[in-house]
């Protein structure tokens, strides 16, 4: 490449032109920056000035008031005034002539305002030095020689009228003006030089400017023709570029098109090797001679012929059913182009014989460059069987001889088997209506709680379970149907049954009662009268007749009570109480009660406490008592010899259930062991012989067992033939929490157990007035003579009615009676609604009820209706006179405690 | 609110700068400006140096010391009193001078400055910088003039006023010690002093006081601004 010096050179006339031109161009731009420059100057001087004046002088003071000084208008006003115009001047004239030697006379006149402000203070005097120097930066010494002039003016005038505020005498002398002015004129000198330089270095520099552009203009004039001939270059070669790059484009889509025919080859000849070797049968056939040309692997396994034997056949050969001609027909509509392919199922025949159902697809195709069939044949023995399967299936629901059915969720009958005729026909749907509202209903509750919901429904005098099994997957419900008529028809039969056994049971709990009534209301008085005669008897033989009598009746009283027990226990009537006794009176009242009969026989009969006893337990006493009693009753009656002891101990006392445990051990004749499990049948004793020696119903140790289990316990039996029985009664007897344990209380006798206090005299009811009501005559003839016996005054009433007439109006006479025996059973107004009626009439003493029900609901059945106490016929004649003395001796008590009170008040 | 396309103020004022045309060449209003301005700064600088230049009062003290006063001179040597209010700015000037009066002859003076001081203001209202600033002068003795009874018995009427007595209580000067308002510097009332104290002979005995009235307004009506006496 060749090399080109630049040789050239502007004119010299051209480059003192433009640097005439920069230098001007460069003051106009220093005068308008300086303009700018003092114009913000004067605006902060101004604002300075009025802060002065307020500093130094706000106020002035006139003795104790004061106004704002003179200052601080000046300050604004004449400072604004001086400042306003040279800064209009500066924004709207900038570089101007006129503007910068207004501004240098303003800055002056602003020296002096500060001045006069500050007091003619020395330091403020600098400022006009200080104004001088910044005037000098617009490098015209025309300006300072205008700000000097006012300096000039300023100390002229003043020195002539106010010499002493200029100068500080009264007087002043020429030197001193030349030595104010010489200060000034000294700087402006020194000024004006640095003015002079500073132009000429601005001259300089700006000729040196002027041939700096002049010589980049020509370098650059020469750079641009040089780079227009490189352009030109490089076109070139981009266009030479551009025809290679395309060039390359069409070799390298080339090379692409080939790639991918090449990867289509392959991907044909994989299919086809995938396609010759699948399962299915693919057969390819001369559309001339209908010759096999070609099959797959597949084909060749399922048709059995080889690839060789295949060539030599056609479609005819393997289908039995087809003939040549069939086939060319069939095969017509795709040689003659109307159909472009046909499927058909038939048969298949291997070469072993067997056949095969098969579906085929057949259509035409070109194989290498010549038409041919192509069958697509499908081996569908596999799907026909599966069909069959279904379609046996299917039949299953309709084989069944129970209703199967099927509803949607909304309740709509998708399915029903032939044996849900009835049920359909009763609901009167057909398949595809909705079920009834009854039916729907348990559907829905099946699905929402996705688990079987059972019905029982009546269809046509036919019963039908139907249980709802939700397929909350699909979001249907089955219906699954038993006909339930004939355990329904039993249910129906067993209701009735059991009707009528507890009608029979209530006759029969009536009949006991009317029983127990009817015969104890006679055996109150035979006995009762038998009493009397045995108390009056004096010959031997009536006396022996009379205890035989006695004997007797009582026998049967008891067996009346124990049948009675036992027919309540049996009809689970009989309800045990739960109060709280103490089990060592218990124990000393039975002991007390059993000792009498014991040393009749002369046997000993002791107690004995194996370890501590609670102080109380729950348990009912009165059948507790009656269980020792029966129990040591039979020790005492089977032992002649020896003795009888009750042991008595607490068991399981860590437990929930603790239990109290009696054995009663006797040295009798004992039980042989195949006899144990007798002892508590009833009616069944150990053998007859035992019967006719001992006596007995046999239901005794029966009652007891059954009470002991109602008890919460049992009765457990030992026994060895000849060397005597322990009898184990075992009870619960409640929570023992805080009970306190005794080791032997024995002498613990509470009064509750104690029986009542009555005055022993021969006439216990002396003048006493009773008022008897009782139906029967007997009994009323009895009853009062062993009342008039006791000493009481007997008033008669033949039932209810007549005894609240008798008692009411004995009350309204002052004369109340002292006691009412009040027989329950009565008519008119039976026990119960006259002591009620009496009780409302404000009756208040003791009313005693007098039944011939021996029931234990009897009692809390009196107690109830207002009565005080209660006894059972046949009377007691002791007991009878015993309670009323009670009674009537405590109300006595009473009447005479209040007598006696009256008397000390008095 | 203003049209957009309205031109404001600026652009108006600028357009007549700007304008080739007009009733009058730009120049010459220019310089018409110019000279208005120049005559109104011209008023405004006369007028303040006019109130510059303007004493207070011009009273008569009592040419002996006064019996009513509660002060009593210096028998043995001359007594210097000046009436200040602690509030008056052009009094600082009066304190400059009065300093610089009390490093040239203080050995010779008993001086004292009595502070204006009314009961209708707080006790700190007269402790000012000027109150400190003449209680720092050596030699000088500050004090209150409470509802300016002592500036009345000497015939004070303006802050800044000075009075000096002989050992025998004659009164030797009377007037201010500034040239001019608040201005500080030579002149002919420290001269005055000053002479007097060397021996020497006063250009004048009295002069004019610059400053703030030391009573109100009502007291010194139809007093101010009287023609200077001979000085």
């Amino acid at each position: 490449m060749s090399t080109t010096i630049i040789s050239a050179t502007p004119p010299k006339r051209d480059i003192s032109q433009r640097a005439d031109k920069l230098f001007g161009e460069n003051r106009k731009e220093l005068f308008q920056r300086t303009d700018r420059l003092f114009a913000a100057l004067m605006v902060i001087q101004w604002f300075a000035s009025i802060c002065t004046a307020i500093w130094l002088s706000p106020r002035t003071w006139i003795g104790s008031y004061s106004e704002t000084h003179v200052h601080v208008c000046a300050a604004i006003v004449l400072g604004g005034l001086i400042t306003v115009f040279p800064v209009f001047l500066a924004y709207f004239r900038p570089g101007s002539t006129l503007t910068r030697h207004v501004i240098a006379i303003s800055q002056m006149l602003m020296s002096s305002l500060l001045i006069h402000l500050s007091g003619g203070r020395i330091e403020t005097h600098f400022h006009i030095f200080g104004s001088l120097a910044f005037l000098a930066f617009y490098r015209d010494w025309r300006v300072l020689a205008s700000a000097t002039t006012v300096v000039v003016i300023d100390h002229v005038a003043f020195g002539i009228f106010d010499p002493q505020a200029v100068y500080g005498v009264l007087t002043v002398s020429p030197w001193r003006v030349f030595e104010h002015g010489a200060w000034v004129v000294f700087e402006d000198i020194f000024l004006i030089i640095a003015i002079t330089q500073s132009l000429r270095e601005m001259k300089s520099m700006a000729s040196q400017r002027a041939e700096l552009e002049a010589t980049n203009e020509h370098v650059e004039a020469e750079v641009k023709s040089r780079t227009q001939d490189l352009h030109s270059a490089n076109q070139m070669i981009l266009d030479k570029n551009h025809i290679l790059e395309q060039q390359t484009e069409e070799l390298k889509q080339q090379a692409r098109d080939l790639l991918i025919a090449n990867r289509k080859a392959e991907q044909l000849s994989a299919f086809g090797h995938i396609l010759d070797r699948s399962q299915n049968e693919i057969y390819i056939i001369d559309i001339g001679t209908y010759n096999f040309i070609h099959v797959n692997q597949g084909a060749i396994n399922n048709i059995g012929y080889s690839m060789e034997e295949l060539r030599t056949l056609t479609p005819v050969d393997i289908k039995p059913q087809e003939t040549p001609e069939s086939f060319a027909k069939m095969l017509a509509p795709l040689i003659e182009g109307t159909q472009d392919h046909f499927e058909f199922t038939t048969i298949h025949r291997r070469k072993d014989g067997s056949e095969y159902p098969v579906q085929i697809h057949l259509e035409t195709s070109v194989l290498d460059e010549k038409p041919v069939f192509v069958a697509i044949v499908l081996d569908i023995s596999e799907q026909q069987r599966a069909s069959r399967e279904i379609e046996r299936l299917s039949r299953f629901p309709d084989e069944n001889i129970n209703p199967v059915l099927r509803a949607s969720a909304q309740g709509i009958l998708l399915y029903a088997n032939s044996a849900s005729n009835i049920l359909l026909k009763d609901w009167g749907v057909q398949i595809g209506d909705p079920l009834p509202g009854e039916i729907y209903a348990p559907c829905q509750e099946a699905l929402a709680l996705t688990s079987s919901v059972r019905i029982e429904i009546n269809a046509d005098e036919n019963f039908y379970a139907l249980t709802m099994t939700p397929i909350n997957k699909e979001n249907y419900v089955n219906l699954y149907g038993t006909e339930i008529t004939s355990r329904k028809r039993a249910e129906k039969e067993l209701l009735h049954a059991k009707e009528a056994a507890e009608t029979a049971n209530r006759t029969k709990s009536e009949f006991l009662a009317n029983m127990s009534h009817e015969i104890r209301t006679p055996m109150t008085a035979i006995l009762g009268f038998n009493d009397i005669i045995l108390d009056n008897a004096t010959h031997p033989g009536d006396i022996d007749a009379a205890l035989t009598v006695k004997e007797n009746g009582e026998y049967l009283l008891k067996l009346i009570n124990n049948i009675l027990d036992l027919s309540k226990i049996e009809s689970g009537k009989l309800q045990v109480e739960q109060i709280s006794c103490s089990p060592h009176a218990l124990i000393d009242n039975v002991f007390s009660l059993m000792k009498v009969r014991a040393d009749a026989k002369g046997l000993p009969l002791d107690v004995r406490f194996d370890g501590p006893l609670p102080e109380i337990i729950c348990t009912d006493p009165t059948r507790l008592r009656q269980i020792l009693i029966n129990v040591l009753g039979n020790a005492i009656k089977f032992t002649e010899t020896g003795s009888v002891q009750i042991v008595t101990r607490l068991l399981d006392t860590q437990s929930q259930k603790p239990k109290i445990q009696f054995d009663v051990i006797d040295s009798g004749i004992g039980i042989a062991e195949e006899s144990i499990e007798k002892l508590f049948l009833p009616f069944v004793q150990e053998d007859n012989s035992v019967t006719r020696k001992f006596g007995g119903t046999g239901l005794g140790l029966t009652i007891c067992n059954r009470l002991a289990k109602l008890l919460g316990g049992k009765i457990a039996v030992s026994s060895a033939i000849g060397e005597g029985s322990t009898f184990s009664i075992t009870i619960q007897t409640g929570a023992l929490d805080g009970i306190r344990l005794l080791e032997n209380g024995t002498t613990i006798v509470t009064e509750t157990l104690n029986p009542p206090k009555i005055p022993e005299t021969e006439f216990p009811l002396q003048n006493q007035r009773i008022l008897l009501t009782e139906d029967g005559p007997d009994n009323q003839r009895l009853i009062s003579f062993i009342l008039k016996k006791a000493g009481a005054i007997v008033t008669l009433a033949d039932n209810g009615q007549i005894s609240f007439e008798l008692a009411t109006k004995a009350m309204q006479e002052g004369v109340p009676f002292d006691a009412i025996l009040m027989d329950m059973q009565m008519p008119v107004l039976d026990g119960y609604g006259a002591t009620r009626q009496l009780r409302d009439a404000d009756f208040h003493g003791p009313i005693i009820a007098l039944t011939a029900h021996a029931m234990s609901g009897d009692r809390q059945k009196c107690l109830d209706a207002g009565c005080d106490d209660y006894l059972t016929k046949p009377v007691d004649r002791k007991k009878l006179v015993e309670v009323i003395a009670s009674y009537v001796s405590h109300s006595s008590c009473v009447k005479a405690a209040d007598l006696d009170k009256e008397v000390h008040e008095v | 609110m203003m049209n957009p396309k309205e031109p404001n103020t600026v652009d108006r004022v600028q357009r007549i700068v700007d304008s080739d045309r007009g009733f009058f060449d730009r120049r010459i209003v220019f310089i018409v400006l110019t000279l208005i301005w120049t005559c109104l700064v011209g008023i405004g600088m006369s007028a303040l140096w006019k109130y510059q230049g303007t004493p207070g009062e011009q009273t008569t003290s009592p040419r002996y010391w006064p019996v009513q006063s509660l002060l009593k001179h210096n028998q043995n040597g001359s007594t210097l009193i000046m009436f200040a209010h602690p509030h008056c700015p052009c009094t600082r000037a009066s304190i400059g001078e009065l300093s610089l009066l009390m490093t040239h002859c203080g050995e010779k003076i008993d001086a004292r400055v009595l502070f204006f001081n009314s009961s209708k203001f707080s006790a700190g209202w007269k402790k000012t910088d000027l109150w400190y600033s003449a209680a720092e002068i050596p030699g000088v003795a500050v004090s209150s003039d409470q509802e300016g009874f002592e500036a009345k018995t000497f015939q004070s009427t303006t802050s800044g006023y000075v009075l000096l007595y002989d050992a025998n209580g004659r009164l030797l000067f009377q007037g201010g010690i500034t040239g001019s308002r608040g201005h500080s510097g030579e002149n002919a009332g420290r001269s005055a002093i000053e002479a007097m104290l060397m021996n020497k002979t006063a250009e004048t005995k009295q002069t004019f006081v610059y400053g703030c009235l030391l009573q109100d307004r009502t007291e010194t009506s139809g007093k101010e601004n009287q023609v200077c006496p001979q000085q």
